[in-house]
């Protein structure tokens, strides 16, 4: 990419986002004390995306959240130099504001539900159960189907 | 230099977490190759011990990258795949947002290739997740997704040893019947794929085990959105009935773009990006460049499934042809006694407690 081309996605950035995103991103990175690949992925985006759009080699950040992220993270870096929060409570606020996206782990709950019951009773007589709940507590008795029961709940 | 694992492969760097471990790009020193590797606790590895020993071979083809080797050293487990370096499609999602609609069916037609393959087989793979669809580094070109990450993956139609004690698979990807102890079924795999599709369309997951909303979110296509919807309804029933079956009502939508031709991505300017930078290893060593990506071939006969299921303690090497795309590895196959000795203790603890609860139940 020429130099020129890169002038031209640096002002479009100024005009989009208020500044170039490489000024917006290095103040974040040094404010809060963190490496650009941390900041990527307090962004919700790649390494690489986050380089690509700091050298100027794209203008755009697709992903709308990761521009909510990226306000998050000026607004504190902001608080952060004007001394109202240390940097440390500054980014740990990120990574609060962050934890509110893609969580993934593995479940056991339901597992450990069905083992509970299972050590109770058997499933014709939680299917009794349920049939004496129906009419009166019907979402007990469909707990007690999905969990105590054949599976089919 | 890099800690060196089990005199062979040096750990170079951290390139992305899997389910269950770390996965390292590895130097190995035996034949000076660059190697993605997973680490593995020992008390996790026996499930991807035996994919390895039983059902990797019966995988060949070009849209997955299955573990081929693994070495062990106190307690741990390092298992061997190629490396692929453009991150997967969720960095794409991240990265991107909502995907064009032809990249989104490009990508969901080769993961259905690969799924083909994988039922085909007579395996499950159980963990269908975006994170699990790894990329080629192909830029604006067109993607090259493999899919990843069979720790999981099991056979069918075969007493489960771990049946119920626990639910594997990521939650917001897994079959709701899956919860309430189903058996594997390729089904399940089908009902990821499609989560995964309307997460590429949406650009956000999906609401945990809801059927889709009828109508297509706004700037989504609506023949995409249907066929999401079918693969991803809750009743098992409703779904298509086999990966074969989803990509023709996938090509039947008209946006899976020609053989190798660039999906559309109507400005969105979107592009695969290098994520693994290969460091200098030993010497100067240029990077492996990309291999020609063959396109995906027309869905093969089904291999006759192996019925033989009996563990042995040391796998038998087996030979792994060359695809195009992967360098052949030669599979590392020599574990410590110390940790042969610990997965068989792992394994016959497991064994005992079955047989306990089995007894309890007689």
């Amino acid at each position: 990419m020429t130099s020129p081309e890169i002038e031209a996605n640096t002002r479009a950035q100024a005009e989009l986002y208020g500044e170039p995103l490489g000024i917006i991103v290095r103040r974040c990175v040094q404010t809060l004390g963190v490496t650009q690949a941390r900041m990527a992925s307090l962004l919700g985006i790649s390494a690489p995306m986050l380089s690509q759009l700091v050298n100027g080699h794209r203008v755009k950040i697709g992903n709308p959240a990761a521009v909510a992220r990226l306000q998050a993270a000026y607004d504190i870096a902001g608080r952060v130099t004007r001394g109202e929060t240390t940097s440390e409570e500054g980014l740990a606020e990120l990574e609060r504001e962050v934890a509110g996206g893609v969580v993934t782990h593995r479940s056991t709950e339901a597992v450990v539900l069905r083992t509970v019951l299972s050590a109770a009773g058997d499933p014709d007589e939680y299917e009794a159960a349920a049939v004496l709940l129906d009419a009166d507590h019907p979402l007990i008795a469909q707990v007690l189907r999905q969990y105590g029961g054949h599976g089919r709940g | 230099m890099g800690e060196v694992f089990a005199g062979r492969y040096e750990l170079l760097e951290p390139i992305g977490a899997g389910g269950m471990g770390t996965v390292w790009l590895v130097h190995d020193r035996r034949d000076d190759e660059l190697r993605a590797a997973k680490l593995v606790r020992q008390v996790d590895a026996a499930l991807l011990l035996r994919f390895i020993r039983e059902l990797s071979t019966r995988i060949e083809h070009p849209h997955t990258v299955v573990p081929r080797g693994w070495a062990g050293e106190d307690d741990a487990v390092l298992f061997t795949m190629d490396v692929v370096r453009g991150g997967s499609v969720h960095h794409l999602i991240e990265d991107f947002g909502a995907l064009p609609a032809p990249w989104a069916a490009c990508l969901l037609d080769q993961l259905l290739d690969a799924l083909d393959a994988v039922h085909r087989a007579g395996i499950v793979h159980r963990d269908v997740k975006p994170a699990n669809l790894l990329l080629e580094p192909t830029g604006r070109a067109r993607p090259y997704l493999r899919l990843s990450d069979f720790g999981v993956a099991v056979p069918m139609h075969e007493p489960r040893m771990t049946a119920p004690a626990v639910v594997l698979g990521t939650r917001g990807y897994r079959a709701p019947e899956t919860a309430v102890g189903a058996d594997p079924l390729p089904v399940q795999d089908l009902y990821g794929a499609g989560v995964v599709l309307a997460e590429m369309l949406t650009g956000e997951r999906p609401e945990d085990g809801l059927a889709l909303p009828s109508a297509p979110p706004p700037r989504v296509d609506p023949r995409l959105w249907e066929l999401a919807r079918a693969m991803a309804d809750p009743d098992p029933g409703r779904r298509p009935a086999t990966a074969a079956q989803a990509r023709e009502m996938l090509r039947g939508t008209g946006l899976v773009p020609a053989p190798t031709a660039a999906p559309d991505d109507g400005g969105a300017q979107v592009e695969v990006f290098e994520h693994v930078h290969v460091p200098g290893v030993g010497a100067a060593r240029a990077p492996r460049p990309t291999p020609e990506l063959p396109p995906s071939p027309s869905p093969a006969p089904p291999p006759s499934p192996s019925p033989s299921s009996s563990p042995s303690p040391a796998p038998s090497p087996s030979p792994v042809p060359s695809r195009g795309l992967s360098h052949p590895q030669t599979a590392t196959r020599r574990p410590s006694p110390l940790t042969v000795i610990g997965l068989l203790s792992v394994g016959a603890g497991g064994l005992v407690i079955v047989l306990a609860i089995l007894m309890l139940l007689g």
